[in-house]
């Protein structure tokens, strides 16, 4: 079982541009058929400083970050991670 | 549009962001004209044909974010237009609430239509379930007569390959009123005779046509005035404001916006769990009155109060959860301004109603607070530690969820008459609350207490809310769970309970 560690900034700006509506959306990934991965969804601290407010939402998957991200990018970043490391 | 993160949540809390930066900030009132361009910056589009319509849409949402009303589209008037008279330090509420900014609206339509996938099969149970004889075969293809077409769905229930589609304008058909009406171009009109301001129109239409008014910018030139200023919060805020807004940080985070105390609000609802099972007791038991349906959602209550008028006297009479805290603050702090802090639309207009007028000052939603809370640049993760909150017990606490207004009134009830039996129906979304008191008005559900809520899930699914309706409704059930007090007949507040 392949793991993928996703982090979400739970700062007030990530919060409301939309960060608890993506941590749903990651976490039912869990839910597919057929996935062979363990995705672990983290939120508990600020990951963002105050002067990259605008990067908000920001989502560090593997280690990398995605900046203003959102459900779609997020969710299609991690399902490439889970092909490229089942082949 | 509930659950998913869309442009139109964005615009929305961009909007409630912007416009508390403005009240916190001593700029010139005329700054507004600049921030559709800084909400909608560039020179393309992003959503709809025009990034110049895209901007008037937004300008029309900061008005009435402002408490402004809608400008009149056929006469030139800057965003700006009337903002003196808006910039005061107390309630500015020009009715109606809820608007729809015509020029933003899709003018969606109803209909059936048979699409493409259509593969002319030779069995067309399309036909054959058609009650009106709407459906026909025309060169190999199901075609529908609109003339004669019902729109009751049975011919897509029935189509083998899902080729016939039913759609239905997204604002009409989450309205539980009916008050969705076209203007003269087919764009969507609010009949506010009917409509009760339960908000489900504002939170559905997918093009970001509908808002209501809001009234931070009054508020923060309160606070900024030097006012005493009181928030009661509704129980639905548990984990609204994400996982680092622990109850106790919201409590913290609301008083560095300037508000001197935080009341919960669920006090009120163990207040009026006690007057409730009391007035089962006395009134229903002893069928003195046929039911007794529950008081705190405004908009079921209008609902029942505007189609049943004939039941309005068995809606009950009990303060809400709102007024009945409004109430024990001000008896505590006369001078003080009081804001309810809710998920919900409706309540605005409840504390427009005359007798409740005096006792709550403000009200703004969830989404509304996380704009001030980002405008002042607080946030959760750096506020310490802090004192636990323990103010309201379980049942009051519960009241956030469907269920939970009868779950705690259905104790109380045990509690009080312990002999006593009790029959309950509870209904969400207000289609489902007037099923629910057909078959009231039918004799169905005499000797019933009856919980409604405008909203399907309960208040956690308010039109005003931030987190997905599942996630609230476990929040919720933790910080009940958290009460030191389990019974509402317990709390301390009940000796100063307000009777009317």
């Amino acid at each position: 079982m392949n793991r993928i560690s996703v982090e979400l900034c739970a700062c007030n700006k990530c919060i409301m541009m939309g960060a608890m509506d993506t941590r749903e959306h990651i976490e039912s990934l869990n839910d597919l058929e057929g996935l062979d991965a363990e995705i672990s969804v983290t939120m508990d601290k600020k990951i963002c400083t105050k002067e990259e407010h605008d990067v908000s939402p920001l989502v560090i998957i593997n280690g990398e970050r995605i900046e203003k991200a959102n459900s779609e990018t997020v969710m299609e970043k991690i399902m490439q991670l889970t092909k490229e490391v089942i082949q | 549009m509930r659950g998913f993160y869309t442009p139109v949540t964005k615009i929305r809390r961009q909007v409630f962001t912007e416009i508390a930066k403005l009240a916190y900030s001593d700029t010139d009132l005329s700054y507004i004209e600049q921030l559709p361009f800084k909400i909608i910056p560039g020179q393309v589009a992003m959503y709809r044909d025009s990034v110049f319509i895209e901007r008037a849409i937004v300008g029309e949402r900061l008005r009435l974010a402002m408490g402004l009303p809608l400008r009149n589209m056929t006469e030139p008037q800057p965003v700006a237009n009337g903002i003196e008279e808006c910039a005061i330090p107390e309630k500015f509420y020009e009715p109606p609430l809820v608007n729809v900014i015509s020029f933003a609206c899709n003018a969606c339509k109803n209909g059936v239509e048979v699409s493409e996938k259509c593969q002319g099969c030779l069995a067309h149970p399309c036909t054959s379930v058609c009650p009106v004889k709407a459906v026909s075969i025309v060169n190999g293809k199901s075609h529908i007569d609109p003339d004669k077409c019902i729109k009751c769905g049975r011919c897509v229930d029935n189509c083998p390959y899902n080729a016939i589609v039913k759609f239905e304008r997204p604002c009409a058909k989450a309205c539980g009123m009916d008050a969705i009406e076209s203007d003269e171009l087919g764009r969507a009109k609010i009949n506010y005779d009917k409509c009760v301001s339960c908000g489900m129109c504002l939170a559905n239409c997918p093009f970001a046509a509908i808002a209501d008014k809001s009234q931070i910018f009054q508020l923060i030139t309160a606070i900024k005035n030097g006012e005493e200023i009181i928030a009661a919060i509704a129980p639905a805020f548990v984990g609204q404001f994400g996982p680092l807004a622990t109850p106790e940080k919201v409590f913290a985070g609301i008083q560095k916006l300037g508000f001197s105390e935080v009341y919960e609000v669920a006090i009120g609802a163990d207040i009026g769990a006690v007057t409730e099972a009391h007035h089962f007791a006395h009134k229903v038991a002893t069928e003195e009155e046929p039911f007794l349906a529950t008081s705190c959602c405004p908009s079921w209550s209008m609902m029942a109060k505007k189609l049943f008028p004939d039941l309005a006297p068995y809606v009950s009479s009990a303060l809400t959860p709102m007024v009945a805290t409004a109430r024990i603050i001000k008896k505590e702090h006369p001078n003080a301004k009081i804001v309810f802090i809710g998920p919900c639309a409706a309540k605005k207009l409840e504390a427009q109603r005359r007798s409740v007028r005096s006792d709550v000052d403000f009200v703004i939603t969830f989404e509304e607070l996380m704009g001030m809370f980002i405008a002042k640049d607080v946030d959760f993760g750096d506020i310490g530690s802090t004192e636990p909150i323990d103010q309201a017990t379980s049942n009051g606490r519960g009241y956030a969820i469907s269920k939970g207004v009868t779950d705690a009134i259905v104790q109380q009830v045990h509690e009080l008459y312990p002999d006593m039996q009790i029959n309950t129906d509870h209904a969400e979304g207000l289609k489902e609350c007037r099923k629910m008191l057909t078959l009231a008005k039918a004799g169905k559900r005499n000797g019933y207490l009856l919980e409604g809520m405008g909203c399907p899930g309960g208040c956690v699914a308010g039109a005003g809310t931030i987190l997905p309706i599942n996630k609230a409704q476990v929040a919720v059930g933790q910080f009940k769970s958290k009460a030191e007090k389990k019974s509402a007949s317990e709390n301390s507040f009940m000796k100063d309970a307000p009777t009317e």
